[in-house]
């Protein structure tokens, strides 16, 4: 009991130590700032965090259009190995899912970020973000998605055999429409994730504060700016860099409600 | 009918069982003698287990469900008035299952953790109880030598006996079967009934039976449930002879006669 | 036509991830490869890291994930219990819970560091310690372990708690002698999958653990540990990338030993529960 408690209490410490912070941005320099400010240059007493804002969003997105469809297609093609073979090949996905994100960091930063770099300079950049970032994103949409798959009835798999349906059609026409939530879910927990990384994008991003003019160029997302600047932050600088990490706090709890509603629907 | 005092094992004086607002059981009275052999038998439903699980009071698990009335077991009084030791009376009233259910470890290890929690550590002593128990129910010369493996492994008789003996290892007075037959082949319910019925006169055994001549051929006195509309309760009870050749009431003649239930 | 040509691309699209991961592998192995050797796991980093070795950051990594499993295998089994065998019991306490954990396990690393900073460094004093960053694993780790391990308690049949009560067994006996160690396979590979996490984490540890290269002392003392190393090496020390990928071969290599030693100890487990 008092154990469990510890789970609520950390919740709440968790709360009250990043809002108090937050909150006494507010007071000492005021929230408006954060949006009506020129730029963030926080050792001149500016902070306008809505390029940032933007590079997180940017990023995000884009990771999401590469690891949505790549994500889907690995668990449809997941459906095609049977029994050991599905075990092994879900395996696979749960270790690129394992691999620290540091690592896949330090891949991104070797391998994806000189291929940009054959396009366009300067190479870390938002496209090098949304790459490395939809890897880590990959693995659970899939993983949610073909368990969700395999939840669907035998009964109506059956039927669509028994209509004449090929193979494919039974994929395509019965499995899938019938798995919708279970993608959904798994959309949602990515974007979640992706909103969340730090490590990745950090890495691979190029971290220039900017609103980019196009894919190929470097972006700052929230969470790397509080990991590049937390070092050194002082006094209002630290509480802006609190501010910041409760606009992902209350992005992220968001998320889990929805997700929460979600999968309590599918149950 | 009227029996002395000291050869009651159970007494219920208008016993109503409900599961939240469903009404499972009400006004039931009815005295269990010590030594005998008593069947419940009535179609699915009419609240056999439910009556029996308040006579140990694994009723607690159950969500919901709320015993009414006094069900008097002898040596704990009223379960439902006085502050009982749920666990003492969990030993002396035991209880064997449907399905058989020996826990998925050792043959040994099943009769050691009940036999650790009644306090009886030493090594040896739970080895010779074990191996009385085990002899009474006639898997000693089975399983013997093979003690160390898992228990689920055996037949479903063999493991339906082991969990007899499990419970005879506590040395109860009232041990409950519910229908302890039903998930065994006939050769296995032969065995296990031959069991029960030497345990006459040394133990109080409630049987639930679906069988209404396994009830004929190993009871004395016989209890028929029956629900039906507002009636949930006890419509016979008397001894075997008395209630399959002459039964007083409408629903136990013809559920006794197969055209109900 | 048109279905041949969707079929390519399930195909083409779906075996990416697959591709990449052998990809990520090969690479990091061929150029972190030749840099481990002997001396690499058994001396200090010197030169930022450039030269020398990295046991003392083996040593700190150890430290760190250690200590964080231990406290929360200790915390999260009682939750874990708590949730599952006393839900009934007091439903809307469970509730809270449960939630509260829903949350925690969204809450991104970089935050937990946050916090770890503000509560664990600062307002208990342990500074830049090895202390701080396991509490702020532990708390990371809480949610995903307790909701294996909650899950595997549940999985145990209802009718063996049924049994164990009925052979007058006390609530706590049938808990922790019939149902914890039936749920004992699940409990064991939840410690390790969040072990692992634990393990793979850096953002938290950015404020938390600390950068110092020297072999730690004590549990107060700053450690750096294999995923910050990495990191280091990667972005802040110029020609540091060929030891940023044998570091990364290491922390890979305990990952998979992680995962192997502890599903082999609960195989063992689970067949020695039977004599
Ligand atoms: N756990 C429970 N929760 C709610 N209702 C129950 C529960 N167990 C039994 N009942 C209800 O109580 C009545 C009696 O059931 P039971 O005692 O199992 O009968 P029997 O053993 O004679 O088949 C039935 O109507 C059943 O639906
Ligand atoms: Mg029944």
């Amino acid at each position: 009991m008092v154990i469990s408690l510890t789970a609520i209490a950390v919740v709440a410490l968790i709360y009250v130590f990043i809002f108090s912070e937050a909150l006494s941005f507010g007071s000492n320099v005021g929230f408006l700032h954060l949006v009506t400010d020129e730029s963030w240059n926080p050792t001149n007493g500016k902070y306008n965090i809505i390029p940032i804002v933007v590079g997180t969003l940017l990023t995000t997105t884009l990771a999401m259009f590469i690891a949505g469809p790549v994500g889907l297609a690995s668990a449809i093609l997941g459906l095609e190995f049977r029994t050991y073979r599905r075990a092994i090949y879900r395996r696979c996905l749960e270790v690129l899912g394992g691999i620290p994100s540091v690592v896949i960091g330090l891949w991104g930063l070797t391998t994806i970020v000189p291929l940009v770099l054959k396009i366009r300079a300067p190479g870390a950049s938002l496209l090098a973000g949304g790459i490395v970032l939809s890897l880590m994103v990959i693995p659970t949409i899939a993983l949610v998605s073909l368990s969700s798959f395999e939840s669907v009835p035998e009964i109506d798999i059956k039927t669509g055999h028994a209509l004449g349906f090929s193979r494919w059609s039974v994929v395509w026409r019965i499995i899938v429409p019938q798995s919708r939530k279970g993608i959904a879910t798994g959309i949602i927990l990515g974007i979640g994730r992706a909103i969340g990384e730090t490590m990745v994008v950090l890495m691979v991003c190029g971290n220039v504060i900017q609103v980019p003019g196009t894919i190929f160029d470097p972006v700052r997302t929230l969470t790397a700016n509080i990991a590049l600047e937390m070092a050194y932050a002082l006094d209002d600088h630290r509480s802006a860099l609190f501010a910041t990490a409760a606009v992902l706090l209350i992005f992220v709890t968001i998320f889990v409600i929805i997700s929460d509603r979600f999968s309590s629907e599918i149950q | 009918m009227n029996i002395e005092e000291e050869n009651i094992a159970i007494h219920l004086k208008d016993v109503g069982i409900r599961y939240g607002t469903t009404v499972a059981l009400e006004h039931v009275n009815l005295q269990i003698r010590k030594g005998r052999i008593t069947a419940f038998v009535g179609p699915s439903g009419s609240g056999k287990t439910s009556l029996l699980k308040s006579l140990n009071r694994l009723s607690d698990l159950e969500k919901d469900c709320v015993v009414e009335g006094e069900v008097i077991v002898e040596g704990f009084g009223d379960l439902n008035a006085e502050k009982i030791d749920l666990v003492s009376l969990r030993r002396s009233v035991g209880m064997i299952f449907q399905k058989p259910n020996p826990f998925p470890i050792s043959i040994r290890k099943n009769f050691f953790l009940p036999l650790r929690e009644r306090g009886i550590k030493d090594k040896k002593e739970s080895d010779r109880r074990m191996e009385k128990a085990l002899k009474r129910v006639g898997l000693w010369d089975e399983v013997h030598d093979r003690l160390n493996e898992r228990a689920d492994r055996l037949s479903g008789g063999q493991q339906q006996r082991l969990c007899i003996a499990r419970a005879l290892v506590l040395e109860p007075d009232i041990l409950l079967f519910d229908e302890p037959c039903s998930a065994l082949d006939p050769m296995a319910t032969e065995v296990v009934e031959g069991l029960i019925s030497e345990l006459r006169g040394e133990l109080t055994v409630i049987i639930v039976t679906h069988n209404l001549a396994q009830a004929k051929r190993i009871a004395d006195e016989v209890a028929v449930f029956w629900c039906a509309g507002s009636c949930k309760n006890i419509v016979e009870f008397g001894c075997v002879s008395q209630v399959f050749d002459a039964p007083q009431s409408d629903f136990a003649s013809q559920y006794l006669s197969g055209q109900r239930g | 036509m048109k279905v041949l040509l969707s079929k390519i691309a399930v195909l083409g699209l779906g075996g990416l991830p697959i591709l990449v991961l052998a990809w990520i592998l090969i690479d990091i192995s061929y150029s972190g490869l030749s840099e481990i050797s002997w001396s690499f796991l058994t001396e200090v980093p010197t030169n930022a890291g450039r030269s020398g070795g990295i046991s003392s950051v083996i040593v700190s990594t150890l430290w760190v994930v250690s200590i964080a499993t231990m406290i929360s295998t200790f915390i999260g089994l009682a939750t874990a219990i708590i949730l599952s065998e006393l839900s009934a019991k007091w439903e809307k306490f469970c509730l809270i819970v449960r939630w509260s954990l829903d949350i925690l396990a969204g809450v991104p690393s970089i935050v937990f560091g946050l916090f770890g900073n503000a509560f664990f460094s600062q307002v208990c004093g342990f500074g830049f310690s090895i202390l701080s960053g396991a509490l702020t694993l532990t708390v990371m780790m809480l949610p995903f372990f307790i909701r294996v391990a909650e899950e595997g308690l549940r999985q145990v049949p209802n009718v063996y708690r049924k049994t164990g009560y009925a052979l007058g067994m006390r609530p706590l006996s049938v808990t922790f002698k019939i149902v914890v160690p039936q749920a004992s396979k699940a409990i064991v590979i939840g410690l390790v999958l969040s072990l692992a996490r634990a393990m793979s984490e850096t953002a938290a540890l950015l404020f938390t653990s600390g950068y110092v290269e020297r072999w730690p002392e004590s549990v107060f003392d700053s450690g750096r540990v294999l995923s910050i190393h990495i990191y280091d090496l990667a972005m802040n020390v110029p020609g540091g990338i060929e030891r940023a990928n044998a570091s990364a071969l290491v922390l890979i290599g305990l990952l998979i030993a992680i995962n192997l030693i502890i599903y082999s100890i609960a195989d063992f487990w689970q067949r020695k529960r039977v004599v």
